[in-house]
């Protein structure tokens, strides 16, 4: 029984740690000039996800090495600088965006400019960390972060036709060629803010700080693959209700401003605070997650010891590489960036760098020395070279397409 | 042959542990000393940050390691471990040691005393 419930809760939390910033609005953008049309995107890259995510899982579980780790050791550190470097660079400027997420929810409901969030946001998230374990920090954003079944209720409230959902599954051209440049680009977007690098590894090292053993093989794989799954319906529920509510009135979702109107015709005056609410969790959550993160990937890098579950001065270096991202992230939205602007840019950096990141999958799920009798099949190998050639194409159209598409 | 070992692909880059399994850096490179006109010798494994920043670009190591320097005499040393430490070879190389003791606790020690036990709740 107490397992089934771990790995219930392991459902939830992942649930809850796909809503953030860049599923948000990606999503919100796509609905509200696209209408369902961009639905495979969700679909095709929560595939793509839930493969690399049962991955990285595997790998840690049974070598009790992350990915991070994984990667030096494998392939040296000449190769390793430059996903590392990668990898970091992009967790910082989305670690940016989600504290800027956090803080436009807070100016939603307070009217507030969200540059004056900024830090106390960064300083709230910093305590957490520096105070909690992990096991606070993944259960306590899950349980808040069910508020995101707004989305799929809103959705749900709206009627949507469904053979119009189905036929937004198949992908398709834009109405008309004109729009085909800002199509592509919501289209990367989303696959940018679904297959998130950091992710990846902050999965497989919490399959380490749970201490995950061989014998989890299974529930490895229905955590990712329902966790995901549902994330993803909570996504697609974004997309689905700013096409019902924001597209037929001719909203763009240039601001969050106008992505909040999206509850309000299925709970009226809680339509803006529930929106500010949805956005608030996931974003903060994210933070959490990616400022670890950034401390897990450096400590597994170089060797030192990690471990959220540790006191701050048992394991020093990785408490001072949080503390200074989240430092950074907060720093950079009170200079008072836009935080959807950076959102997106960022997103579209992710397609850039995640053949660098997938790449590995290849050589590290198949290697016996790492994942013992538990290679990756013929399937699994697929959706990784897919993903892999799909994102060294999308590297060389994304720079023309966030020209050209991005604005 | 059971025993041979390939430098490059068994012992770079891997992750050291110590007796207790506390990690310790990465094995960040290997030592070779040339004997006359006979095969090189296989010395000792080195960690520390000097030591990578050299793989990427010659000078990089020495200008770190000066830079380190001025924070603690250990924090720039690199580490260096006699390859007759090296008590089991996996995928972790668990040396013969109490890391604690050694300099590749070094920054984490400097880090822990100067920063991280002046703020409330560090567990010190």
């Amino acid at each position: 029984m107490k397992g089934a419930l771990k790995w219930l809760l392991g459902i939830v939390t992942s649930i809850c740690g796909f809503i953030e910033v860049g599923s948000i609005s990606t999503s919100a953008q796509a609905g509200s000039e696209f209408g369902f049309r961009l639905l495979w995107a969700v679909a095709i890259a929560t595939v793509c996800l839930v493969f690399l995510v049962e991955m990285s899982g595997r790998l840690a579980l049974v070598s009790g090495h992350t990915l991070v780790s994984a990667v030096r050791e494998r392939f040296g550190f000449r190769f390793h600088a430059v996903p590392l470097s990668a990898e970091i660079l992009l967790d910082v400027l989305v670690l940016s965006a989600e504290i800027g997420g956090a803080c436009v929810a807070l100016q939603l409901l307070t009217g507030v400019s969200f540059r004056w969030f900024a830090l106390p946001v960064g300083l709230a998230v910093w305590a957490l960390l520096w105070y909690g374990t992990f096991s606070v920090i993944e259960n306590g954003v899950s349980a808040l972060g069910l508020v995101t079944l707004a989305f799929v209720v809103a959705a749900w409230k709206g009627h949507p036709d469904p053979a119009a959902l189905l036929a937004g599954l198949v992908p398709s051209a834009p109405p008309d060629s004109g729009s085909l440049p800002r199509y592509g680009f919501l289209a990367v977007g989303i696959l940018g803010a679904t297959i998130s690098p950091y992710l990846l590894n902050f999965y497989s090292s919490g399959a380490v700080e749970e201490k995950w053993s061989e014998k989890d093989v299974m529930p490895n794989r229905l955590v990712a693959a329902f966790g995901m799954s549902f994330g993803s319906v909570v996504s697609a529920g974004v997309l689905v209700v700013a096409a019902l509510v924001l597209a037929p009135r001719g909203i763009h979702v240039d601001r969050f401003e106008q992505a909040a109107l999206m509850l309000l015709p299925a709970f009226r005056s809680w339509g803006v605070p529930l929106f500010a609410a949805c956005l608030f969790i996931g974003c903060f959550g994210a933070a959490l997650e990616i400022a670890l993160n950034l401390a897990y990937a450096m400590a597994q890098a170089f060797g030192w010891n990690w471990g959220e579950d540790q006191r701050p001065a048992e394991d020093a270096r990785f408490c001072v590489v949080y503390t200074a991202a989240v430092l950074a992230g907060s720093v950079i939205m009170t200079a008072g960036l836009s935080p959807l602007k950076l959102t997106l840019f960022s997103m579209a950096l992710t397609v850039v760098v995640l053949p660098l990141i997938v790449m590995p999958f290849l050589v590290l799920l198949n290697d016996p020395h790492y994942v013992k009798t538990h290679r990756n099949g013929w399937i699994g190998n697929f959706v990784v070279t897919f993903v892999l050639l799909l994102g060294c194409l999308l590297a060389v159209v994304v720079i023309p397409l966030e020209v050209i598409g991005g604005g | 042959m059971a025993d041979e070992v390939h430098l490059v692909r068994d012992i770079l880059d891997k992750q050291l542990v110590d007796r207790d399994r506390r990690l310790m850096g990465k094995a960040d490179g290997i030592v070779l000393r040339m004997r006359g006109s006979g095969p090189p010798e296989v010395v000792a494994i080195e960690a520390g940050p000097g030591v990578l920043a050299d793989r990427l670009h010659p000078g990089l190591g020495r200008r770190l390691c000066a830079a380190l320097e001025r924070l603690g005499k250990d924090i720039g040393q690199p580490l260096r471990i006699p390859f007759a430490k090296i008590l089991h070879r996996g995928l972790d190389l668990q040396i013969d040691t109490d890391a604690r003791r050694t300099s590749a606790y070094a920054a984490e020690r400097w880090l822990k005393e100067r920063l991280v036990r002046r703020f409330p709740g560090s567990g010190e």
